[in-house]
């Protein structure tokens, strides 16, 4: 097993690479042989995953593990450094997963206007650039992998999408390559002060301080960019219910569980450890900025008549939760940012299944036109049920850790940060709990309870959840109540790693 | 309460005489209630039937409990002190403090209360209808829980649910979302006339002079370079004329 450590992270990255090339060889009138194939790459990247469980040193989180460092481009320096800890693990599981159960939905469900081969193929190569994302550990490789995540996405939301999706699409394309752009002069400005591009030297060098003030701010102001945009942290989010709406169902799916999580990643692994004086300086305004996109985004969802686009939008609020744990500094707020990120990713990928399901069996989306689901097909409300509660922030649910967390290391924030703000900021966040458990409960209302419209009555065509589904769900139903009672499954992995992060902030 | 400032003193008192008095309307509400319930004319519309079994025993259950229960506060019974009890700290515990006149008093107290209840809803004694006199703005007070609901739901929910929702949504739509769509509106407005004016004619004008100023001096160049030899002597016999009257000349 000892082939795992040099060549895991590899394979559980680059196989959706290879069998997007695989592909390419399958005739596209050949359907089942082009699900098969979809399936089987995205599930041996996910059999590479588990063996990366398997051999990963859980007493030993805080370095960096399975780590290959070769030669890539001399001329500049740039390396083929890659590696795990506590922080990326948890990601890139959760990558390897979420793409795996995307793979055995499309086996029913392909979008119109089908054209299955294009489509699993567009899948498995932006499964290769978000995977890449978790595990990169040079600037250079990190902003391909980023960049080669938005190629696949803008042709699943152009091609597959909603009535709106080619303003969707572009929209989503422009605005993160407009972020990318500034995050990259970020990464030559580093690279010009320390002739590097490897994050673990930048972040040893990073103790002495890299540069002056002026040049730490002005480069963290380029990274925020690039990662706020993509997170999405209020005002630059309004790509987000846009792209969300419009894509196809898996790819709404991807989008939230993995690819916003690029951006707050981005800020632990990079933008702190890297310039840790410049984010104290900037940890205020990210904390505000938070707290305005909990309460606004849970505003403009009680104001959102689409079902998918209201679930769009609680991403904005709960990013938001991610994104106040980590201005807070502390290691209980970054923890409860990594937690947060994956019960996001597990919660809001459901929801988006469920909200893609919907729209199959009732042929609209608009929540007035909707009611009567647990009467009508009481498992599958149920389960959309279960996943609003969570998604709520229920305890002994995945969505409950991460917001506690935020909110408890908002309450003492990292020592040179005013607590006073900070607890204003809390304060803020528990406004932001009531109105999310407010228009999550309305909508559980508004679908789930009443009576079944006139329309459906007959239920011609609406089906309860189907075998398949089940097959695509569960992993995802288990693992949110498992996080949620047990957190120790993602707080346990990332907890030295954050310490190890934070070492750089000066504790 | 001995080592209480008279502040605390006076305070203590009245958080005393708040529980009296909240016992004596207890016992008067359950005593009402009893009543409207057990006796008098049946006013319902089903036909009432005995419970089932499943339902009756939790109820005896309880019942009895609840008629032992009360007991085992008093310290020479029950074990109460001592759970209540800190230990070290027990002359501020419950024996010291305990004291009989307390629950005989707020007994009594409940007592009055209920032979209140029966005159009043039973023998119907008291002819007093609170709607018709000067206090039935306390009544309606009370009866809509002092408007607090009305005040959550109509002050505060519907505003935020409906109204505030509605203006953070279009301040989304039109204000930030608007200026994106605004600057790529501009960009695309900038397109044109960069193709249009700047490429084609500014541009594409100093290109195509370029090519004209070129042509058109390598027209006067052409005379200089015309493969006559006769010419390029001449030309260069007039040049080292020039320089040698130029020298002799300073």
């Amino acid at each position: 097993m000892e082939w795992v450590d040099d060549w895991g992270l590899s394979l559980a990255t680059f196989l959706p690479a290879v069998g997007a090339i695989v592909l390419m060889f399958v005739p596209p009138a050949q359907e089942r042989a082009i699900k098969f194939v979809g399936t089987l790459f995205a599930g041996l990247a996910l059999l590479a995953g588990v063996l990366i469980l398997a051999r990963f040193d859980y007493a030993a989180a805080g370095q960096i593990q399975l780590e290959v460092n070769s030669s890539w481009i001399p001329q500049i320096d740039s390396r083929f450094h890659i590696g795990i800890d506590g922080v990326s693990l948890p990601l890139l599981i959760l990558s390897l997963l979420v793409t795996f159960l995307c793979m055995i939905y499309c086996y029913f469900h392909i979008p119109a206007p089908g054209k299955p081969k294009a489509f699993l193929a567009l899948i498995l190569i932006l499964e290769t650039g978000m995977n890449g994302s978790f595990i990169a550990l040079d600037l250079i490789l990190f902003f391909i992998f980023w960049e080669v995540v938005l190629v696949p996405m803008y042709f699943m939301i152009g091609i597959w999408g909603g009535p709106r999706r080619e303003y969707a699409a572009v929209k989503f394309f422009l605005y993160t390559l407009f972020g990318s752009i500034f995050m990259l002069l970020g990464f030559l400005a580093l690279w010009f002060n320390t002739h590097t591009f490897d994050m673990l030297q930048l972040r040893e060098l990073a103790g002495a301080g890299i540069g002056s003030e002026v040049f730490q701010n002005l480069v963290f102001l380029g990274l925020f960019l690039g990662f706020a945009i993509k997170v999405p942290m209020w005002p630059f989010h309004t790509w987000l219910p846009d792209a969300h709406t419009e894509a196809p169902t898996v790819g709404s799916v991807l989008l939230a569980a993995v690819l916003l999580k690029m951006g707050t990643y981005g800020f632990v692994r990079i933008a702190l450890p890297t310039l840790p004086d410049a984010a104290v300086t900037y940890a205020p305004i990210i904390g505000i900025l938070a707290v305005i996109a909990i309460i606004y985004g849970a505003l403009c969802c009680l104001a959102q008549q689409d079902l998918k686009r209201l679930i769009a939008f609680s991403s904005v609020g709960h990013m938001g939760f991610v994104m106040l744990g980590i201005a807070t500094l502390t290691p209980e707020g970054i923890n409860g940012a990594i937690f947060g990120m994956v019960a996001h990713g597990l919660i809001t990928g459901m929801l988006f299944f469920l909200a893609g399901s919907i729209h199959e069996r009732y042929h609209t989306r608009e929540i007035s036109e909707l009611g009567g689901l647990l009467e009508q097909i009481p498992r599958f409300g149920s389960v959309f049920t279960y996943c609003a509660i969570a998604s709520l922030g229920l305890p002994g649910l995945a969505g409950f850790w991460g917001e506690m967390l935020a909110l408890l290391g908002s309450y003492q924030p990292a020592s040179p940060l005013d607590p006073v703000l900070f607890r204003v900021l809390m304060v803020g966040g528990g406004i932001g709990t009531v109105l999310t458990a407010g228009y999550l409960l309305w909508t559980i209302q508004r679908v789930n309870l009443g009576r079944v419209p006139d329309k459906f009555a007959s239920g011609e065509g609406i089906h309860d959840v189907q075998p398949l589904e089940w097959f695509a769900w569960a992993p995802l139903l288990v693992l949110i109540l498992a996080a949620g009672v047990f957190p120790k499954l993602v707080l346990g992995v990332t907890d030295e790693a954050v310490t190890a992060i934070m070492g750089a902030l000066g504790g | 309460m001995r080592s209480a400032s008279e502040g605390h003193q006076a305070a203590a008192w009245v958080v005393f005489a708040a529980a009296l008095i909240t016992s004596f309307l207890t016992a008067l509400y359950m005593t009402r209630a009893c009543i409207k319930t057990f006796w008098g004319p049946y006013r319902g519309h089903g036909t009432p039937h005995e419970s089932p079994g499943s339902m009756v025993s939790p109820l005896w259950i309880l019942a009895g409990a609840t008629l032992v229960v009360g007991f085992l506060g008093l310290p020479v019974i029950g074990p109460f002190q001592d759970w209540i009890t800190v230990p070290g700290h027990e002359h501020h515990g419950f024996e010291t403090l305990y004291n009989i006149v307390l629950p005989a008093g707020a007994t009594l107290i409940a007592f009055a209360a209920i032979f209140v209840g029966v005159q009043m809803f039973m023998h119907e004694r008291v002819g007093f209808d609170i709607l018709k006199s000067p206090f039935a703005w306390m009544y309606r007070l009370v009866e809509n829980k002092y408007y607090l609901d009305d005040f959550y739901l109509n002050g505060i929910v519907r505003p935020t649910q409906y109204k505030l929702s509605a203006a953070t949504y279009w301040t989304n739509q039109k204000i930030l979302d608007g200026a994106v769509n605004g600057v790529a509106l501009g960009a695309r407005a900038l397109a044109q006339p960069t193709y249009a004016v700047i490429d084609q004619q500014v541009v594409d004008f100093a290109v195509n002079g370029a090519a004209g100023l070129t042509g058109f001096s390598g027209g006067l160049l052409r005379y200089i370079q015309s493969g006559n030899v006769q010419r390029y002597a001449a030309v260069l016999f007039a040049a080292i004329a020039a320089f040698v009257a130029l020298f002799a000349l300073t």
